[in-house]
C-alpha cells in the first residue's frame, strides 16, 4: 500500500497543479517533508508528475478555449532557450543572492494575489478593460474563441 | 497601427516568457510563479487564461529542466509511478472543472503558495 497515499497526493495537488496555481509547490512539501526524500530526488518526481499532470489538463483547457495560444507561444519561443542558458549559468555560480532577491519579489506578488479586492463574478471588470483599450492595449482574441469552444 | 500593438503584445509575452524561463533555469523552479501576474497585468490577458496558459508555459519549461535532472539520474520511475499517475488524474480533474472554479478561490490560494515560495527563497531553504 506504499502507493496509495503518493497516488493521492499526487491527484490532490495536481488538481492544483493543473489549474496553474503552484501545486507543485505542496507536493515537494509531502515529498521532503514526509517521504523524507532528498531534494534532488524530489524535484526530480515533480518535473515528472507536472509533465503527467499538465498533458490532461491541458487538453481540457484548449478544448474549452482558455489557452490564448500567440501569448503562449512567444513566452515559450523565449522561456525555453533562457531557460537552458540559466540553468548552464546556475551550475557555475552561486544563486542564493540572487534567489532572495526573487524572495522579495515573489513576497510581493503573493500578498496581493493573497488579499486581493474580490470582485463579483468572473468576467473581466468592464472598467479595467475600457482603460486597456483606450490605452492602445492588446486584447486577447477571447471572445471568439470562448464561442467557438462551447459546442 | 494595429500591427503596432500587435507587435509590442508579442514583445510582452518574449519579455515575460524569458523572465519565467530564467527563473526557472536559475532556481529550478518557480519560473511559472512570474508568468501569471505578468500575463495579466502587463500582457492584459484574462485571469482565467492566464491561469490556463500559464500551464502551457511551463510544461516546456519542465521538460527542459526535466532533462537536467534525469542526466543526473535523479528519477527513479519505482518511487516516482504513483505520483505520475496521481498527477495526471488529478491534472485531468482540473481541466474538466476549471471553468467552474471561482477566480477567487484561484488567486487567493496561487496567493499563499507563493508567499510560500517568496519565504523559502528569501531564507534560502
Amino acid at each position: 500500500m506504499s502507493w496509495f497515499f503518493p497516488i493521492l497526493v499526487g491527484a490532490a495537488t495536481g488538481v492544483l497543479s493543473g489549474f496553474g496555481i503552484g501545486g507543485g509547490t505542496l507536493l515537494l512539501l509531502w515529498l521532503t517533508m514526509v517521504s523524507g526524500m532528498d531534494q534532488l530526488h524530489a524535484g526530480g518526481i515533480n518535473l515528472a508528475y507536472f509533465i503527467a499532470c499538465a498533458l490532461p489538463a491541458l487538453w481540457y483547457h484548449l478544448k474549452n478555449g482558455l489557452i490564448e495560444k500567440r501569448a503562449a507561444l512567444w513566452c515559450i519561443l523565449a522561456g525555453v532557450p533562457a531557460c537552458i542558458l540559466a540553468s548552464l549559468l546556475a551550475a557555475r555560480m552561486d544563486v542564493t543572492l540572487l534567489r532572495r532577491f526573487f524572495g522579495v519579489f515573489l513576497l510581493g506578488i503573493g500578498f496581493r494575489e493573497l488579499f486581493f479586492k474580490s470582485k463579483k463574478g468572473g468576467t473581466p471588470n468592464p472598467e479595467a478593460v475600457k482603460k486597456s483599450t483606450q490605452a492602445g492595449e492588446y486584447l486577447p482574441l477571447s471572445t471568439k474563441k470562448a464561442e467557438n469552444s462551447k459546442k | 497601427m494595429s500591427r503596432n500593438r500587435k507587435f509590442a503584445a508579442n514583445w510582452k509575452f518574449v519579455v515575460t516568457g524569458a523572465l519565467g524561463g530564467l527563473a526557472n533555469g536559475l532556481f529550478g523552479s518557480g519560473g511559472g510563479l512570474f508568468l501569471v501576474p505578468l500575463m495579466t497585468k502587463w500582457g492584459k490577458l484574462e485571469q482565467r487564461k492566464a491561469f490556463a496558459t500559464s500551464v502551457a508555459v511551463i510544461l516546456p519549461l519542465s521538460l527542459v529542466s526535466a532533462v537536467v535532472y534525469f542526466s543526473k539520474g535523479a528519477l527513479e520511475l519505482s518511487t516516482a509511478w504513483p505520483y505520475l499517475l496521481g498527477g495526471a488524474v488529478g491534472g485531468a480533474i482540473s481541466g474538466l472543472v476549471f471553468r467552474k472554479v471561482s477566480l477567487t478561490f484561484l488567486r487567493r490560494v496561487f496567493g499563499l503558495l507563493i508567499l510560500y515560495g517568496g519565504v523559502r527563497a528569501v531564507l534560502a531553504l
